[in-house]
């Protein structure tokens, strides 16, 4: 019987991306879900451009711009977290995920603003469609977000170099969705 | 040092280039105006919005260092979400 070639570690092709290959079986089901969640926002807007662009006009686009840049120091701040472990400074790659973990919170902090002033402006997720995906699309990463700083705090007390890699991992990811989100949500009309 | 890994220098590059991209999505998107964008400005915005992904996914993600085949499957994840929500977008100009 022919030998089959198998990549160290026994994951196959999932051993050649950095981290735990679990972590990348979450990463790419969520990527699925969230492209999923907004192929069907383009679509509901499709069926109601108006009332779409109308009920968009609610949202701070400023804020939503902060946030975005808010998300992607806190993953600058993860990336030079792993760059310092593999460089052997143990407390440097703590305090640099410290540091992405305080930026990260900062978001949350931006967005229970942002959820409040809609809520206090009578916008909740029954006003109409676009609240609807609005607060399922952005409450849904909402909560990425918070177990992604429960993951980088646990990385951040058990900092093998290969648990940082899979927390970070986990927290460019919810990055990542944030940067598809914020312009079709906020921006494009 | 793990040379698999981005430098600190590429690192910090990858960060600078995304803050200003995500200035340029603020530029695109007139966020200080109540206006329609238009064709042209949001497909800008979701080209701004894959080229974001594609540095967080080659430098953050390090995809870089992985098989060609994942870095083919990501792209292509991209260039079909994004050429979708496009595609729906002129739709709805057109209908």
């Amino acid at each position: 019987m022919p030998q089959v070639k198998q990549a160290p570690g026994g994951w196959g092709p999932l051993s050649t991306l950095p981290g735990n290959p679990i972590m990348w079986v979450l990463i790419w089901s969520e990527l699925l879900v969230f492209g999923a969640a907004l192929g069907g926002f383009a679509v509901a807007r499709l069926l109601d451009p108006a009332g779409f662009d109308a009920s968009q006009a609610h949202l701070d686009r400023f804020l939503g711009a902060l946030n975005t840049m808010v998300l992607l120091t806190s993953g600058f701040l993860a990336a030079m977290a792993v760059r310092a472990r593999a460089d052997g400074e143990m407390s440097g790659s703590r305090r640099w995920m410290a540091a992405s973990m305080a930026v990260g919170a900062v978001f949350l902090y931006v967005k229970i603003i942002e959820y409040a002033d809609k809520l206090d402006a009578g916008l909740d997720i029954e006003t109409n469609t676009f609240f609807t995906l609005y607060y399922l699309i952005t409450g849904f990463h909402f909560l990425h977000v918070i177990l992604g700083l429960i993951i980088l705090g646990v990385v951040t007390w058990k900092n093998s170099l290969e648990n940082l890699e899979t927390g970070a991992a986990f927290w460019h990811m919810v990055d990542l969705v944030w940067v598809l989100i914020f312009p079709l949500i906020y921006l494009v009309r | 040092m793990h040379a698999a890994l981005p430098s600190r220098r590429t690192l910090t590059l990858a960060w600078l280039t995304l803050m200003v991209l995500t200035v340029g999505a603020m530029g695109a998107g007139k966020v200080g105006m109540d206006i329609s964008l238009g064709p042209v400005w949001s497909t800008a915005l979701l080209l701004i919005a894959g080229l974001k992904s594609g540095l967080i996914l080659w430098f953050y993600l390090n995809l870089r260092r992985s098989t060609p085949g994942w870095r083919k499957g990501f792209a292509a994840f991209l260039i079909a979400l994004l050429g979708f929500i496009l595609a729906v977008y002129v739709l709805t100009l057109v209908l």
